[in-house]
């Protein structure tokens, strides 16, 4: 019989999987890299229920990002990016900008881990500067400094993407 | 960043996430791991006392490694076909060696590859002095076997029955052999005018108007970083004289006839894993494609992309770079491309 934090857990798992679960593939890029990565921050979470001070959430995310990036040796064997599921047909509106996604998908998976991790707090977690430091435990120049230098590293592998930068201006 | 820019790393995120599956027992798990942690935890405490305290023994729990659930792998249709403008198709073809053209599809075996004609099949062998290539004839009958000294590498014609052989001399001078199917008569044009100063491998390829032959340039195309340069240039040779014919501005590392446009204006170089289609009379780069890529139409390209040795056929306009289609191919090595 489960007890109430487990009771509690559970249902905070089963609430923020699905969002969780894509946060950690986007510093990944690989499906199986994203379930281990959420599965021992999800561990650690469990551990520490008790102690946790407001949101379960930031405190997952935190480990995870933590965890990605002082993990990075092991997970760069597994760098290769996973292709599982391409559009079917995509004459969506948008669906020019496929490909270009594509190529800045590859060049966002071969940033060092730092500048992918910042770069996906600032782009897809929608956190300040502020908070992109506190998730990842540095100064806030040094997260301006790792998003600057990762949109450089991005605008030089996918020129598109950097026109695009030229054309309208920073 | 610019506003575009930005939203653009927010799409590209965001898609890159829009296919990935959820998991089951991820609460469960984490409950069990924790628990076991927690023994262990507790365990080493209890030991570490028994010892200060000098006890007799110690019961350290045992524990094995936490289990990591595998996703299973994605069924792949081995029958894939996607249609394409003009009658083409792509197939996974999976144990067949290389691409070929033609009507029909012949099962050729590792090694071989079939005219664009399906009438003949060569396949090369290693000799002593480069390669003896043997051409079959697919209605039957004896091959023939012809050895052209210093052949290095062997491309059928895109419509002819005509195999352009690559040549190499000891001292390296290079040039290219042109090979008559039906007869296994041969002609060679060695050496011609190589800018040796700008040739990686050296190998002649087949343009798409069959009566030239383009030297596969591959250094100094890139800058270090991967992206592209633009610098260097392109050598086009007459198939009938071996005489220079003309050059085009920028390295373009083209790999056959159909990494030309079918008018010739435009040609796709590969470089790794991505590839830029180029417009040839300026060497202007049109788009960076992902993936190797050829062109089955005015403006559209086949684009095939392998991550994790799987591979992914996108249907592509080049003017506007939409997508129009995709298949996913699983992981054959090989694709076929047919026109009809």
């Amino acid at each position: 019989m489960a007890t109430s934090v487990e009771a509690e857990f559970t249902a905070f798992v089963e609430s923020r999987s699905h969002v969780l679960i894509k946060a950690a593939y986007s510093l990944t890029g690989s499906q199986h890299a994203a379930e281990d990565l959420l599965q021992n921050a999800l561990t650690k979470t469990f551990l520490h229920w008790r102690r946790i001070e407001g949101s379960p959430d930031a405190y997952a995310r935190k480990v995870m990002y933590h965890d990605f990036v002082s993990s990075w040796r092991r997970l760069r064997k597994l760098r290769e990016l996973s292709f599982d599921q391409v559009p079917e047909h995509s004459l969506e509106p948008g669906a020019e900008l496929v490909p270009l996604q594509m190529l800045l998908r590859d060049a966002l998976l071969s940033l060092p881990a730092r500048q992918r991790a910042v770069l996906v707090l600032r782009y897809f977690e929608d956190l300040s500067v502020e908070e992109t430091a506190a998730a990842i435990g540095s100064p806030k120049g040094t997260v301006v400094s790792l998003a600057s230098r990762g949109l450089a590293k991005l605008r030089e592998l996918v020129p598109e993407f950097g026109a695009s930068y030229e054309g309208v201006g920073a | 960043v610019s506003v575009r820019e930005e939203e653009l790393l927010r799409q590209t995120i965001a898609s890159m996430t829009s296919g990935v599956r959820g998991m089951d027992g991820l609460a469960a798990n984490a409950i069990v791991r924790g628990r076991r942690i927690r023994r262990r935890q507790r365990a080493i405490v209890a030991a570490g006392l028994m010892l200060v305290m000098v006890l007799t023994s110690a019961v350290l729990w045992p524990f094995t490694g936490g289990s990591n659930q595998m996703a299973d792998a994605p069924q792949v249709d081995q029958n894939i076909q996607l249609d394409l403008p003009g009658s083409w198709r792509t197939e996974a073809a999976p144990g067949k060696a290389t691409a070929s053209f033609g009507d029909r599809t012949l099962t050729a075996p590792a090694g071989s590859i079939e005219s664009a004609s399906g009438d003949y099949v060569m396949v090369a062998t290693p000799g002593q002095d480069g390669f003896n290539l043997t051409i079959t004839p697919v209605s039957g009958g004896a091959g023939k076997t012809t050895k052209v000294p210093g052949a290095e590498a062997f491309q059928w014609a895109p419509a002819q029955n005509q195999i352009l052989a690559t040549l190499s001399t000891v001292d390296e001078q290079k040039g290219f052999a042109i090979i008559d199917a039906p007869t296994g008569e041969w002609k060679t044009y060695l050496p011609v005018a190589v800018p040796t100063a700008f040739c990686g491998e050296c190998k002649f390829t087949w343009h798409r108007d069959g009566r030239q032959a383009a030297l596969w340039q591959a250094a100094d195309f890139t800058n270090a970083d991967g992206s592209f340069s633009g610098r260097g240039s392109t050598y086009l040779y007459s198939t009938t004289t071996g005489q220079l014919n003309r050059t085009l501005p920028g390295q373009i590392n083209v790999t056959g006839p159909y990494s030309w446009s079918p008018d010739g204006s435009q040609a796709i170089s590969q470089h790794g894993s991505t590839s830029f289609a180029i417009e040839v009379e300026t060497g202007e780069l049109i788009r960076q494609l992902p993936g190797a890529a050829w062109y089955v139409a005015a403006d559209y390209v086949l684009v095939l992309r392998n991550l994790e040795g799987k591979q992914a056929a996108l249907y592509m306009r080049v003017s506007d770079g939409q997508l129009i289609e995709t298949k996913e191919l699983g992981d054959s090595r090989d694709i076929i491309l047919t026109p009809g």
